[in-house]
């Protein structure tokens, strides 16, 4: 009934663990170690899980496809928009009343400040 | 790591093998960082489910062993983090589960109220004290292989499990689990 309180209790009792010299101590010391860590171990081991199969074909191109599309996607917007800006810029250009005969592409430089456009007060 | 030419009724062979050659030492290293035997075999299993998920993917894994016991390190300390979370802390005989149907009863609860107390002793030492006090106690492994398993010599391997009984006989002593006590 007691074995364990006295495996302990002299392994208490004794000095400290010599590496060198293992004595009763050590032993003792052991001896709780042995049984303690025993008592943990499995009793069988269970056979190897086999993780359910993934489903690639269901779910892996998804998230690719995905990502794919959205590029795709983004860089149409992209080339849609640059050919759009300069034409809506041009046409802008032809809307702006200029001096007497500036061409649409004769914008920028030579046509005079919207300032001086505007017609005089009376 | 590399990609692997798929050999599937070869591989499933090799998996079986790798499984029953190194559970124990995954399986001790769980153990050691968590001190619950069930943990350490879900930790040992995920580890292996893991390590399985690579092959799958045709990944070769060049040292498995060392794949295997960095996984189950990794996991078992999330493993402590999140049950901590969960849970919050226990008492050590919570975790005290009863096998053996050999000893009496009154001797059973006395082993349980020793095991427990040096549970909770075990979880104060150092994680790299409790990993070479399971491989030498729970594996019964020889010097050499415990060298092998942790990258160090035998004399290196003898003064650590040295220290660490010294260690874990004086907070025994320190913990009052002597005469008075049990």
């Amino acid at each position: 009934m007691n074995r364990v309180r006295d495996k302990v209790m002299s392994a208490m009792l004794q000095p400290p663990i010599d590496p060198r010299e293992p004595g009763r101590s050590a032993d003792e010391v052991d001896g709780l170690l042995h049984s303690f860590f025993q008592s943990e171990l499995p009793r069988s081991w269970p056979p190897f899980r086999m993780p359910p199969p993934r489903l690639r074909s269901a779910t892996a191109w998804r998230p690719r496809m995905r990502s794919a599309l959205a590029l795709a996607a983004s860089v149409t917007i992209l080339v849609l928009s640059l050919g759009l800006v300069p034409g809506k810029l041009a046409e802008r250009s032809i809307r702006i009343p200029r001096g007497s005969d500036n061409s649409a592409t004769n914008t920028t430089k030579d046509a005079p400040r919207p300032s001086t456009m505007l017609p005089e007060k009376r | 790591m590399k990609r692997r030419e798929p050999s599937p009724g070869v591989r499933h062979a090799d998996f079986e093998a790798l499984y029953q050659r190194h559970n124990r030492e995954v399986w001790a290293s769980a153990f050691a960082r968590r001190m619950d035997t069930h943990a350490a075999l879900d930790i040992m299993q995920e580890a292996f489910a893991r390590l399985w998920q690579q092959w799958e993917d045709g990944t070769e894994i060049l040292n498995p062993r060392a794949w295997l016991l960095r996984v189950a390190r990794n996991l078992a300390e999330d493993y402590a983090k999140s049950a901590f979370r969960r849970n919050g802390t226990h008492p050590p005989q919570t975790m005290n589960g009863v096998r053996s149907h050999e000893p009496m009863p009154v001797e059973l609860l006395e082993r349980q109220e020793t095991f427990g107390q040096l549970r909770a002793v075990l979880q104060e030492l150092s994680t790299s004290d409790r990993e070479i006090l399971t491989f030498k106690y729970a594996l019964e492994y020889p010097t050499e292989q415990i060298a092998e398993l942790l990258g160090i010599n035998a004399t290196a391997v003898h003064m650590r499990l040295s220290r660490a009984r010294q260690r874990l006989a004086e907070r025994l002593k320190a913990a009052g689990v002597g005469h008075n006590s049990i």
